[in-house]
């Protein structure tokens, strides 16, 4: 058997086990699980960031001194302070320009924080100090559409240097694989149409904080952050160059003399922490601004911002304008798109996860006055652009989706027949993954007997009936070339012979932390709770946090790595003759003689001679090394290919009077190649679809066209999906067929599950009614104008 | 959270004002002796008393001494020194007899009793103070969390008053007087069933929603020991989870029941 890409291993423990019990679990439950916004320190100042009122204004003149003279404030920070004198690039997803200052002087969007920032006793005197200081404004012309920016005249600001609104650092991207006209000439049929998706939010729960305190020149500082490290470099000042290019132009240290070992950054739990929003301009200004107005005060500083939740959005928001030829017979000749929007991501899915051998895409992305736009746990446009033209597809012809899915399938623009032949076989791969995945579904879901010809099922209720399915390939980083420096240690204690995992680790809510010490018992030979690991402070060991994605995939390779270093170290310890007088732990045994299990080392050809880690860590330990073991990431430019699939079946019934939509039964089938934690697995998939359908079904943001606000900035009025928004039931089912690239196979879920629903949903509409609606989130009113009703 | 007073009288804010019309102290068990200041003078209004009663039995060849120790608030009055077994009973006292001590009363009026997970409390508390402010910022029941910011739309600050679920952030504190209360450290505390069903049934991602579900769900077993998966969706309708756990609560709060309903804690 040839060797697989990472570590393989016939046996498990505790990896892949359901029942076990919960890392973090009791102290979420009982409510004592620290978060950043639950920090108190004594003497602590409360500090906010002025927030524009403008959609687009320039500070011309600004008068902090009445702020600053007001009893109980304790500093102001102000965009012209010589500590922030140098601008910041953030080259990222439509809104680069806006974050380029800490506190910028010019507002890029209604509600942008800005300008200044104040410390003082308590909130109520920051705010009531924000009102004495006076500004003056140049109000400058806003624009909220993509597309129109683009068209515009009438350059913003942000861009007039270089005459344009379309953005300098990706500005207009194209994508090309084949030759787009020649496919288009082999099709038989062309079909064009326009897919749009309004703009959501991130909506993350644990409203904004960051807490800084200075003790001498070091820096103690806690972030509600999922990924401490960019923040803690940008703290330094230190350049960092990654292959996506943020960070390239950087800021001088908060201290010119201050090193990031002299910065401590601790990051507790995380509430509700997604990706993408970590690594935006805010989540790194933040405790920049923090640093500084602790620094000022001499006190420690809580730098808040309560309406965080609409402080990023999400950057699925464009228009695309698309076109799909294909044959008779289901095969996809050709897809081309132009698109308007927030990210250049948008033809990855079909690149990755089909065989579709050409297609051509235009991205547009212009600058806009709205607020900072990431990924977070979704992929909806992409997804969209890889399964809407597979669902016309099949609407046009007649056919189940599920046979078009199945008759592109592939991978950078191969049939999977070469796949097989060229990818699979060198690892001795010989399953099928899209066919398992839809076989489950269709089998779970009742496909056959439920799937009909679209609108021809109504039913007793006066509803139509209708079953859908969107599909992608899975969320895949590359452990070993992922840009973040990774790694951890894994220690087994001397006093006691218990084991840590020592690493700074964010939690993003997915168990890792259970997930970790699963794969570090059955690696080192270990009870799983006599594991732990505590990843809140700063112990200059890193987990993968870099952007939030394929967090385990990444973190697996280097655990699984540091474990069986520190079981080799142990072996070693127990056969070196390095006790007093050469005296050893297992006299006359070398390492090969023996294995660990349930934390005792034993001889394989003698069971009974053994010793616990408690009683080997107590023998000489004056005379051995304590049993250590490392290890970090690092590349090795392995070529990926996406081979697991993973589909969202979705069952609903659609009211053609008031347009509504209702969910009366979700199949998620995951190909995660090898699950660690099956609960933890569960709960992706469950909180995928919740929010998945949310985004796709309720959730936009709305502004007031005359000034740029968003007016339904709270959770009130952007309603996000509870208990009883679904209404059917939902099915889980797991698949693991081994071909990811973490360890042992293993690859990601839950930003696929939350990305489908949105055309899977759309894909039952059509089922249901044979009207089309390709204008996210699908509202009732976006359902009725479908079906020509207004 | 300390504050700095403003002493200049003409450059003074409504809440400013509210504010030193009296010192805040911060919230206090009972035990130690809740200060009230007012007139510029500092007034002990509650002490600690303690009863103890000593029985001793006789026997032949045999004495034996037995001592029983009570402890008990008393609620001073900072006038006239009389003493009272209840908050309320001082402050209808103080209304009745010392009706021109309008400073006083105003300081009286701001404290409140609360019991929270069995510990007592004496708080002076702001008009505007809302209950989850108080048990987070004074209590220290960061149980309750903030996820809406305040909008009334999560039920992340959930807690349990009077056997009843109540959102803290739409809650004035000074309304729940003698109010009994339970957050989920409580529920913790007791090893309530819930705590282990919901670490059993993964029913939790980040986290932070978690402990609102907890005590929705404590307030829903209390009032139907024995719920169909209808009324717990229903009763957990008004509490968001981001992460999307909604499906998992289902078994931790039927498995916590059938616990409950066997004699189990």
């Amino acid at each position: 058997m040839p060797e697989q890409p990472y570590h393989t291993r016939e046996e498990f423990n505790y990896v892949g086990k359901a029942g076990l019990k919960r890392k973090d679990g009791l102290e979420k439950a009982a409510g004592t699980a620290l978060f950043t916004r639950d920090v108190y320190l004594p003497g602590m100042l409360i500090a906010k960031t002025f927030e524009s009122p403008y959609a687009h204004a320039k500070i011309v003149s600004m008068d902090t001194s009445k702020a600053e003279a007001y009893p109980g404030v304790h500093a102001v920070l102000r965009y012209d302070d010589p500590e922030l004198a140098y601008e910041f690039e953030y080259p990222s997803w439509g809104w680069s320009a806006q974050y380029q200052h800490p506190l910028n002087q010019i507002a890029h969007w209604a509600g942008c924080p800005m300008g200044f920032a104040i410390a003082a006793v308590d909130e109520q005197t920051v705010d009531e100090a924000m009102k004495l200081v006076e500004i003056e404004w140049e109000i400058l012309p806003f624009e909220l559409d993509y597309e129109q920016s683009a068209k515009d005249d009438v350059i913003l600001e942000a861009h007039r240097d270089i005459d344009t609104n379309i953005r300098s650092a990706e500005g207009v991207i194209e994508h090309e694989l084949g030759d787009v006209e020649k496919g288009m000439q082999e099709a038989d049929n062309i079909v064009k149409f326009t897919y749009i998706d309004e703009e959501d939010t991130w909506g993350g729960v644990e409203a904004l904080s960051c807490i800084a305190v200075w003790r001498g020149d070091h820096l103690d500082i806690w972030v509600h952050n999922q990924t401490p490290n960019p923040a803690q470099m940008r703290l330094a000042g230190y350049h960092q160059w990654v292959p996506v290019g943020y960070f390239v132009r950087v800021a001088p240290p908060v201290n010119q003399y201050t090193l990031a070992n002299k910065i401590h950054v601790h990051s507790l739990y995380q509430g509700a922490q997604f990706g993408g929003p970590n690594w935006n301009t805010w989540y790194c200004n933040y405790p920049l601004t923090a640093a500084w107005l602790a620094k000022r005060a001499q006190k420690p500083v809580k730098h808040i911002l309560d309406r965080s939740h609409f402080e990023n959005r999400g950057y699925d928001e464009a228009v695309h304008y698309m076109e799909v030829g294909f044959k008779n017979d289901g095969t996809i000749t050709a897809l081309k798109s132009l698109d308007y929007g927030s990210t250049i991501d948008f033809p990855f899915k079909v690149g990755k996860g089909t065989g579709v051998p050409n297609y051509y895409d235009t991205v547009i992305v212009p600058y806009v006055n709205k607020g900072p736009k990431s990924c977070y746990r979704h992929g909806m446009k992409e997804c969209g652009g890889l399964n809407l033209p597979y669902s016309i597809v099949a609407g046009e012809l007649g056919m189940p989706m599920t046979e078009v899915a199945l008759k592109n399938d592939g991978c950078y623009g191969n049939s999977m027949e070469w796949i097989n032949e060229n990818v699979k076989a060198q690892y001795g791969w010989t399953r099928d993954s899209l066919k398992e995945v839809i076989e489950a579904g269709k089998e779970a879901i009742g496909w056959d007997e439920k799937w009909h010809l679209p609108g021809e099922k109504k039913l007793d209720n006066g509803r139509y009936h209708g079953i859908g399915l969107a599909f992608s390939h899975n969320w895949e980083v590359d452990p070993n070339t992922y840009f973040q420096p990774n790694q951890a240690c894994v220690a087994i204690q001397r006093t006691e012979g218990s084991v840590k995992l020592i690493a700074r680790h964010s939690d993003g809510g997915w168990t890792g932390e259970t997930s970790y010490c699963q794969i570090v018992a059955d690696e080192l030979g270990a009870k799983y709770d006599d594991v732990e690991i505590r990843p809140f402070d700063d112990v200059k060991f890193e987990l993968k946090q870099g952007m939030g994605s394929c967090g385990l995939i990444c973190s697996s390779v280097f655990l699984v790595e540091a474990a069986r270093n520190c079981k080799k170290k142990l072996l070693e310890i127990c056969t070196e003759p390095t006790g007093p007088g050469g005296r050893q732990i297992f006299p006359g045994l070398t390492p090969d003689d023996l294995e660990v299990k349930d934390s005792v080392v034993f001889e394989k050809a003698n069971p009974d001679n053994k010793k616990t880690f408690y009683e080997v860590c107590q023998a000489d330990w004056q005379f051995h090394d304590p049993a250590i073991g490392w290890a970090a990431n690092r590349r090795h430019g392995m070529e990926i290919w996406n081979l697991l699939r993973q589909a969202t079946f979705m069952e609903v019934e659609v009211d053609t009077e008031t347009g509504e939509v209702i969910i009366k039964k979700v199949v998620n089938v995951n190909d995660v190649g090898k699950c660690v934690t099956p609960e933890s697995v569960k709960g992706q998939q469950y909180g995928g679809s919740y929010m998945g359908i949310g985004n796709s079904r309720n959730e936009e943001v709305l502004y007031d066209t005359q000034t740029g606000f968003q007016i339904n900035d709270n959770l009130i009025d952007y309603k996000w999906f509870s208990f009883n928004d679904i209404e059917g039931p939902m099915e889980q089912i797991i698949i693991e067929t081994g071909m990811g690239y973490g360890a042992y196979g293993m690859s990601g879920c839950s930003e696929v599950v939350g990305a489908l629903m949105a055309t899977s949903t759309s894909d039952a509409i059509f089922n249901a009614t044979g009207k089309r609606v390709t204008h996210f989130p699908t509202t009732p009113d976006r359902v009725l104008k479908a079906l020509g009703k207004i | 959270m300390p504050h700095e007073r403003n002493k200049d009288p003409k450059n003074i804010s409504r809440r400013q004002f509210l504010r030193d019309a009296g010192i805040v102290v911060g919230g206090t068990a009972v035990g130690s002796a809740f200060i009230l200041t007012a007139c510029g003078e500092e007034k002990e209004i509650t002490k600690t008393v303690t009863k103890t009663d000593t029985v001793t039995t006789t026997a032949p060849g045999t004495t034996v001494t037995q001592t029983a120790t009570e402890t008990a608030t008393k609620y001073v009055c900072p006038v006239c020194n009389e003493e009272f077994d209840s908050l309320d009973e001082l402050k209808n006292h103080f209304e009745s007899e010392h009706p021109d001590d309008k400073e006083i009363k105003d300081e009286l009026d701001r404290v409140v009793t609360y019991t929270v997970n069995g510990h007592q409390y004496v708080l002076q508390v702001d008009p505007q103070e809302t209950l989850h402010d108080v048990l987070r910022e004074k209590c220290g029941y960061l149980s309750l969390k903030d996820m809406c910011t305040g909008w009334g739309a999560c039920g992340s600050c959930t807690v349990i008053v009077e056997g009843k679920p109540i959102l803290g952030c739409m809650a004035l504190a000074r309304e729940f007087d003698g109010a009994n209360m339970e957050t989920s450290e409580g529920l913790a505390q007791k090893k309530h069933p819930l705590i282990d069903t919901y670490v059993k049934h993964y029913t939790m991602q980040c986290g932070y929603c978690t402990p609102g579900f907890i005590v929705t769900s404590k307030a829903l077993l209390d009032m139907n020991p024995n719920p169909t998966v209808e009324d717990i969706r229903d009763k957990l309708a008004g509490n968001l989870c981001r992460c999307g756990t909604y499906p998992q609560h289902i078994p931790a709060v039927q498995e916590a029941a059938e616990i409950l309903q066997q004699g189990g804690e």
